[in-house]
């Protein structure tokens, strides 16, 4: 009976010791890994265009950022100016488009369809890295290059520049709307009182009804209505 | 890529039942998901509704379910099988019944259980099962768990007395 | 020696294989050992890490591992040619499921009619150098367990794969090709750290980045394709995009698609305009996948040219059985895209056969009951 509890006992001292040290190789991995990102991401910024020719390298290249966890497309501007069409920065503007594509239909089941180009950036910034962010104006133009394949990402103009990657149009009152919640990220009526009651109620509904908008309803049964695209997302 | 539950835990209208019949639908599955996430740190077995208020109710933000929301809430995780009413109170499976049961059988395996009959109350309480991670698992909760053994007959239950046993195969 | 093309005539390739050069309008003339007989015909040429495959009426591969004292020939007057040898050599076991024996030429002259000759030299120069046929496809993984064996074996394995890590990092990637070994070992890593309880930590899941890992495409550039970049573009997207447009209900919104493609591409991406216009040539190469603009604007690829109308029939049908659905609804049910499913509800709303209930609850699609015949 004693030996069994001995090896009982014996088992569970294994067993947590087994987890205290794969918690520390992990940490250490990790680490490690983190280590290597960095080596990698100054690799690709300096070789890209050798990787781009040689197909056998670019293959196994690109699989171990995949699994380690680095997007590759983190290629930097050329240095010359915007107005030739080097072949380094239609890589750069083509990364972008397609991290911000990424962005928009990866989290348009949130917001609706509809973001806010500020919030874009920085998550598209976050898929790059620090080291790699890119200026806003840039993010502007690679999306600007997208109209070619549709009205697939809609840039809406005005003081709140938004994105709208859902096959509709807004109208004034709903723009209106939009443009009144920057900042806060929501409205009230009592922000719209040049407006009557009907109006407002039917521009909100409308956008409540596309998935844009939450309600909110305060204790003191006040409503406010708040935008996803201009207040969740923020990171 | 998505938000996490923590931020919407922080975004008032999060604590209003939404209109908009699709977002609702998101709002429940998140909602389900906080609740489950609470009940497993907090590894609650067994609960009422109000044993969550400590969730549903956020005073720094000045927001909490109504009861209407929190009615359909609970009535959502039901049907997504996450809740099993037993009278007053409800079990809360943030571990599948299914998942706990193989875990269960798993230790019976290993410790040469197979064959043998083991009360029910022996196995969530006694002391050879102080290391499982079921330890501590109310009776009537390990109940429904071994039900799934019962039905994939890896196992048996039958009743003691006033108590239940079961015999693993 | 048969070769299998996609339904777009590009070479299906062989695990690990990818395409490094292609050319077209070169003459091929094949001589045969003992035989005076030879042949001879115009061919689209791709150059492969494993092949050299030559695509016309008839269609050809040669192993790279066959080619012997390749080199240039022709000069002032006489169209640049390239000349070698063919000796048939051993393969690597898993290569003879993917090249039958058949009766191989014993020298083989490609003349380059619109130029072309010196790069794809260069380029089978390299790449029979590398040998990419030798190289394992797969590689072992070392397991470590935890789990109760030991105080002494668990400090083993992990004393073990320490050594490893820090012999594969202390290196620097001042070479390609050094990297190119490197990356494997370090491939190897990656695995191991994926083999560990995910589920369980949400910092592991951090750590590998959501990127949909749809398999890699040889990514047809200018520089392997030349001239014939757009309409080969045209080619490579349509075999690729076919299986994604089979699980999204033979639809995909065109910057969906760009999205799903570009990311299989990996590092070099294609930009929009160049996806535009290789779609624009879908039709003129009679390759099964259409470009549509459906009726609330949205570009899509067709996997044929029903698929539409197909799919908007079958949320029809849905909707008489259910009673109504939103697009999310119907996304899920029919698993397409979102933007999709409001497309066709919009198209089955124009014909008549749906109408709309828009309010605070969403917008939700009937069947029309007062349809008129």
């Amino acid at each position: 009976m004693k030996a069994l509890m001995e090896q009982k006992r014996m088992k569970e001292l294994y067993k947590k010791k087994g987890s205290e040290m794969e918690g520390e190789f992990k940490k250490n991995l990790k680490s490690q890994l983190q280590q290597f990102h960095q080596s990698l991401e100054s690799f690709i910024t300096n070789n890209r265009a050798e990787i781009n020719k040689n197909p056998n390298l670019r293959q196994e290249f690109y699989d171990l950022c995949r699994e380690i966890g680095l997007d590759p497309l983190i290629s930097s501007k050329g240095a010359c100016s915007d107005a030739r069409e080097s072949d380094e920065n239609t890589q750069y503007y083509n990364d972008i488009a397609v991290q911000a594509t990424t962005v928009c239909l990866g989290l348009k089941n949130r917001t609706g369809g509809l973001l806010s180009i500020e919030d874009c950036w920085k998550w598209v910034n976050k898929l790059r890295g620090q080291r790699h962010s890119v200026p806003l104006s840039d993010l502007y133009r690679a999306i600007d290059n997208l109209k070619v394949l549709g009205n697939g990402m809609t840039i809406i103009e005005g003081e709140s520049k938004m994105i709208l990657s859902v096959p509709m149009e807004l109208n004034l009152d709903q723009r209106g709307i939009i443009e009144a919640a920057k900042g806060t990220g929501f409205v009230s009526y009592d922000m719209f009182h040049q407006w009557n009651k009907t109006r407002f109620d039917k521009a909100v509904e409308s956008l409540i009804s596309e998935g844009m908008v939450w309600v909110d309803a305060l204790p003191n049964g006040k409503i406010q209505y708040w935008f996803p695209a201009q207040s969740l997302m923020s990171s | 890529m998505d938000v996490p539950l923590a931020k919407f835990l922080v975004w008032p209208p999060f604590y209003t039942l939404q209109p908009n019949l699709d977002t609702q639908n998101q709002q429940l599955s998140l909602w389900s998901q906080v609740i489950l996430d609470y009940a497993k740190n907090n590894k609650i077995y067994v609960a009422t509704i109000e044993s969550f208020d400590r969730v549903t109710r956020n005073s720094e933000l000045n927001r909490f379910l109504s009861e209407e929301f929190k009615d359909m809430l609970f009535k959502h995780m039901k049907k997504q099988k996450f809740i099993i009413a037993e009278g007053l109170s409800m079990l809360i499976f943030w571990q599948k019944p299914e998942t706990w049961a193989e875990m269960i059988y798993r230790w019976a395996s290993n410790s040469g259980r197979i064959g043998t009959v083991e009360t029910v109350e022996g196995l969530v309480s006694g002391d050879e099962t102080t290391s499982e991670e079921f330890y501590g698992m109310p009776v009537n909760y390990a109940i429904e768990v071994l039900k799934t053994l019962q039905k994939s007959k890896k196992a048996e239950m039958f009743a003691v007395g006033d108590s239940y046993a079961v015999k693993f195969f | 020696m048969e070769v299998k093309l996609t339904e777009s005539s590009r070479p299906v390739l062989i695990p690990n294989e990818v395409i490094i050069k292609e050319q077209s309008k070169v003459e091929v003339l094949f001589e045969y050992f003992l035989c005076s007989d030879s042949k001879q015909g115009e061919y689209y040429c791709y150059l492969t890490s494993h092949r050299l495959v030559c695509v016309s009426k008839k269609n050809f591969a040669i192993p790279l591992a066959y080619i012997e004292g390749q080199k240039a020939a022709g000069g002032f007057l006489r169209t640049h040619r390239i000349e070698f040898n063919v000796r048939i050599k051993a393969l690597p076991q898993y290569l003879h499921e993917y090249m039958p024996q058949a009766l191989m030429p014993s020298m083989i002259s490609m003349k380059f009619t619109v130029g072309g000759r010196d790069e794809f030299l260069t380029q089978i120069d390299t790449a029979c150098r590398a040998e990419s046929w030798n190289k394992p496809i797969i590689v072992e993984q070392k397991q470590i367990k935890v789990e109760g064996y030991g105080i002494g074996g668990i400090k083993q394995a992990l004393k073990e794969d320490t050594h490893d890590r820090n012999q594969t990092l202390s290196a620097g990637f001042k070479d390609l090709k050094s990297l190119s070994d490197k990356s494997r070992e370090l491939k190897n890593l990656a695995s191991k750290l994926k083999q560990m309880d995910e589920s369980k930590d949400p910092e592991l899941q951090e750590i590998k980045a959501t990127m949909a890992s749809m398999g890699f495409t040889s990514g047809v550039t200018k520089e392997t394709a030349g001239k014939n970049y757009i309409p080969q573009l045209a080619r490579e997207l349509c075999d690729f995009i076919k299986e994604p447009l089979q699980n999204n209900g033979g639809l995909l919104p065109l910057l969906d698609a760009y999205c799903i493609y570009n990311r299989a591409r990996g590092g070099s991406v294609i930009s929009p305009s160049d996806m535009a216009q290789a779609c624009e040539l879908f039709e003129s190469l009679s390759l099964p996948i259409k470009i549509r603009v459906l009726a609330g604007g949205t570009k899509a690829l067709s996997l044929g040219g029903q698929a539409v109308e197909n799919l908007t029939r079958s949320l029809i049908e849905k909707i008489r059985e259910v009673g109504h659905l939103s697009s999310k609804e119907a996304a899920e049910i029919f698993k397409i895209s979102t933007t999709i499913a409001l497309e066709c509800l919009l198209l089955g709303e124009n014909q008549g056969q749906l109408c709309r209930d828009q309010g605070l609850q969403g917008l939700h699609f009937y069947y029309n009951l007062f349809l008129r015949n």
